[in-house]
This record gives structure tokens, C-alpha cells and sequence, in this order.
């Protein structure tokens, strides 16, 4: 089973899921460049400039790993990011687990993504204004010191930090890309987990994904919010466990 | 608000100080829903105390720090249990501010359902003002930075190409003087003519490598 986090933490917020499933699979997390404790130097504008390099990531994972018929569970654009990965390499999937996923979060005339535009200008300015948990200084430490354990402490306060430059981007292709046209390429069975009241991703995305993914399960959660992994990890885990155990794959 | 103290003086004191604070307090739990809120707070937000009844915390903030709540501070809420510093905007039907939010996640009983969210709100108005005129100003330098990279670069090209046109005449034509008729010491002062043209050529290929790269 690998983790995916979605915009905005790191590997962190899988605490919860992974003590459900840490007995009876071996787990996998791991934090996107320029979250978490990722190596910054690794990021280059270009091939981040779109989710495919993001999913070429999880692919070399996999590979380096020499991991087969995974279990994918990502959170929000992570979801997007893995389905890409799958598409690319079938071959290493068992199946998809999508947490409040959404392939366009734009508004546009047929489709409700939940937001536009000046929504979300409103929240690039609004990250501008917070470099959470972030400086320059904190940089080096961020960047891994094995030798050094006593950094350690600062990068436990340093949860979920993450560089503003690389954010700043991540954000722009998390929210401004279109990916609804790669949901019809996807063959490998997955399972759409999407909340009842979530201001990221309406109902109707979830709907939209099942009507248009062959070989989707659509659960509406009664959990309310983005992060159901988190607020309501009982029936994420019940909800998770059960289409494992029931599908065929 | 719970506050039990052995004298009701006391206790008075205490609510007292919570109303009247020079900041915003306020305690939700993490479905959002408002517990408690001070007065300094609700006359901020222009909120009597029967409208917080059914609002949730994000409904006190515009759009984008809405989104900025559900994406980042939420995850540290639940996981990490604190927050600092964090700036959003306010907004609610009659008015409209910057604040500062750092928030404390408290246990109940023990359990997590029962977990409440301990904030304090800092007006930051005149701060942010500084603040936004140093951004302006970062943003600006960074954008003369990039336009002072992209002249340079478009002179060193324009004028490396001017500078190399009768540059190559200048060696065509010592290539051609060399195969005339020349006495000796014609001969050396061609060829001292010929490095110095040579070495002029490297300098200025050398400069429309630099500018491009």
C-alpha cells in the first residue's frame, strides 16, 4: 500500500490509516518534493510544471521498490497524480483508492469543479502571506542532516512545512490543470471516496468521476470536510477496508 | 465559559478579562462549530451572540483563507495540535480584517470527538500594511532582476553579433593578405595582427556564451 498526501501537508496525515492497515500490508509513504522533509534541491520548475512529473515520482518508487499489484491510496490531487501513474504503468497496480479526489477544480458551463478563478487567486494570496513554518534559514535543515540529530527537534516543529516557492507552483498546476480527459484512459479498478460537504470538490465530482472512470466504486462519506482521512478516519478505514476485501480484482 | 474559581470575585475577573482582551478569543471544536467567543471578538466581527449559534469558524473568513483553512491549518490542527501566526482575512456581513490566528488544540475528556480549538485573533491591520508594501517591493525587485537579465542578454547578443560581422572581415581579409607577397617584417606585424583578431573573436564568443546560459 503507498500513501500519497495531497496539497498543503505531508506524510503525516496518514497517521490514522496506516495503524488500520500496517498489520496486514506493507506500507509506503513518502512526501512529494518540496513537502515535508523532501529534498528541495531535487525540484526543477520544468518537470514539475505539470502532475505528470509528480507521477513519474511514484513510478520510480515503485520501480525502486520493485513493488507490484500496489494498493494507491492518494488524497486529493495526489489522486490525479496516481491515476496518471497507472495509466503510464498499469502494470504495477492492484487498485486506486481516490480521497476526495477531483480531476478539474474549476468551474466551467457543464461542469461543477467548485471553484473559480478569483476563489482561487483569492487563496494564492493568501499563501503568499503565509510562509507556514517556513524560512530560508530552515532550508539546510529541511534538506536532510543524518549527522546532525539535534536538528531533529526543529523539523518535528517544522510539520508540514513547506517551501513557498515550490508551493507557489505546486498550487497553480494542483488547481489551474484540466486532468478529466485521463479518468477515460485509467483500466485499473478504483474506488472514489468523496465527502458529503467538502468546499474543494462538490458531490458532483464524485459523480462526474464515477460516470466517467470504467471499473469505479463511488462512496459518498457521511464525513464532512476535505480531509476525511483525518476528521472521520473510522469510516474512511471501514469504507477502504471493505471494498479490498470485496472487489475482485 | 467553564471558569470555576473559589472566589466568585475571582471568577468575575476572569470573565472579565476574557471579554475585554486586547485580542479575539474564540474556541471551536474541529468540525468547526463556535463554542466560545469573546466580546473583543464579536464586536470585531459585528457577530451578536445568537449568530454564532450556527456558523462554523471558516464561515468568519473570506474565500480564500476558507481554502487556505481546509488545505493547511486544519491538517496541523487535527495532527500537530498548534498553530502560529497564521494570517487570514476576516469577513463576515459588516466587516472586514486582517488578523493573525494562532491556536492551541486542547483535549477534552480524553477523547478526540471532544477536542477543542483554543484561538487567539490579532487585529494586524497597520502591520499588514507594512507587510504588503514589502512584498510589493520584493516583488518588484525580483521583476527588474529578471527584465535587467533579459536586457543584458538581448545587448551581449545584438552587439556580439554587430561586433563579430567586421570582425570576420578583418580575418578573412589577413587570410587573404597573407597569401600576397610580403617582406619580413610585414609578415610579422600580419601575424601579431592576425592573434590580436583571434583573440578579440575568443572574447567576444566567450561573452555570447555567458549571456546565454
Amino acid at each position: 500500500m503507498i500513501f500519497a498526501h495531497g496539497f498543503g501537508c505531508d506524510q503525516n496525515v496518514w497517521r490514522y490509516l496506516i495503524k488500520a492497515f500496517e498489520n496486514n500490508y506493507r506500507i509506503i509513504v513518502f512526501d512529494f518534493v518540496g513537502s515535508g522533509q523532501s529534498d528541495l534541491s531535487a525540484y526543477n520548475s520544468q518537470r514539475y510544471s505539470s502532475l505528470e512529473g509528480y507521477a513519474s515520482d511514484v513510478l520510480e518508487i515503485l520501480e525502486r521498490l520493485n513493488l507490484k499489484n500496489v494498493i494507491f491510496i492518494g488524497h486529493s490531487v495526489a489522486c490525479m497524480i496516481g491515476l496518471k501513474a497507472a495509466v503510464t504503468r498499469p502494470e504495477y497496480f492492484q487498485s486506486l483508492i481516490f480521497v476526495a479526489p477531483s480531476p478539474c477544480y474549476m468551474i466551467d458551463d457543464s461542469y461543477n469543479g467548485g471553484m473559480e478563478r478569483a476563489h482561487l487567486d483569492a487563496l494564492f494570496d493568501v499563501m503568499d502571506s503565509n510562509y507556514l513554518g517556513w524560512s530560508s534559514s530552515m532550508a539546510p535543515l529541511i534538506m536532510g542532516n543524518p549527522e546532525r540529530p539535534e536538528l531533529g527537534e526543529e523539523l518535528t516543529a517544522n510539520f508540514c512545512a513547506t517551501d513557498p516557492d515550490i508551493a507557489r507552483e505546486f498550487a497553480r498546476v494542483t488547481f489551474l490543470s484540466d486532468n478529466r480527459a485521463d479518468l477515460k484512459m485509467l483500466k485499473t479498478p478504483s474506488l472514489t471516496l468523496q465527502c458529503s460537504s467538502d468546499m474543494l470538490a462538490p458531490v458532483e465530482v464524485g459523480h462526474y468521476i464515477h460516470e466517467n472512470t470504467a471499473k469505479n466504486t463511488l462512496v459518498i462519506l457521511s464525513a464532512t470536510g476535505h480531509c476525511p482521512h483525518m476528521s472521520h478516519p473510522d469510516e474512511t478505514i471501514r469504507t477502504i477496508s471493505s471494498y479490498i476485501k470485496n472487489d475482485k480484482f | 465559559m467553564d471558569m470555576k474559581a473559589n472566589q466568585t470575585g475571582q471568577t468575575s475577573d476572569f470573565a472579565f478579562l476574557y471579554n475585554n482582551a486586547a485580542c479575539g478569543l474564540i474556541s471551536f471544536d474541529l468540525s468547526g462549530k463556535i463554542h466560545e467567543m469573546n466580546q473583543t471578538l464579536r464586536r470585531w466581527t459585528g457577530l451578536e451572540d445568537s449568530q454564532t449559534d450556527n456558523l462554523i469558524f471558516p464561515d468568519l473568513l473570506e474565500k480564500g483563507s476558507q481554502l487556505y483553512f481546509q488545505l493547511f491549518v486544519y491538517p496541523l490542527l487535527k495532527m500537530h495540535k498548534e498553530v502560529k501566526e497564521i494570517n487570514f482575512q476576516i469577513e463576515t456581513e459588516s466587516e472586514s480584517f486582517q488578523c493573525l490566528f494562532s491556536a492551541k488544540v486542547i483535549m477534552g475528556s480524553g477523547q478526540d470527538d471532544n477536542m477543542l480549538v483554543h484561538a487567539v485573533i490579532f487585529k494586524v491591520v497597520d502591520r499588514k500594511k507594512f507587510e504588503d508594501e514589502l512584498r510589493l517591493k520584493k516583488k518588484k525587485a525580483e521583476l527588474e532582476t529578471l527584465q535587467k537579465d533579459e536586457t543584458l542578454k538581448k545587448v551581449a547578443s545584438d552587439q556580439s553579433h554587430l561586433v563579430r560581422a567586421p570582425l570576420a572581415n578583418v580575418l578573412g581579409l589577413i587570410a587573404l593578405l597573407e597569401q600576397t607577397e610580403m617582406t619580413g617584417e610585414s609578415k610579422e606585424l600580419l601575424s601579431m595582427l592576425k592573434e590580436s583578431a583571434n583573440q578579440l573573436d575568443t572574447v567576444i564568443r566567450n561573452i555570447v556564451i555567458t549571456a546565454n546560459t
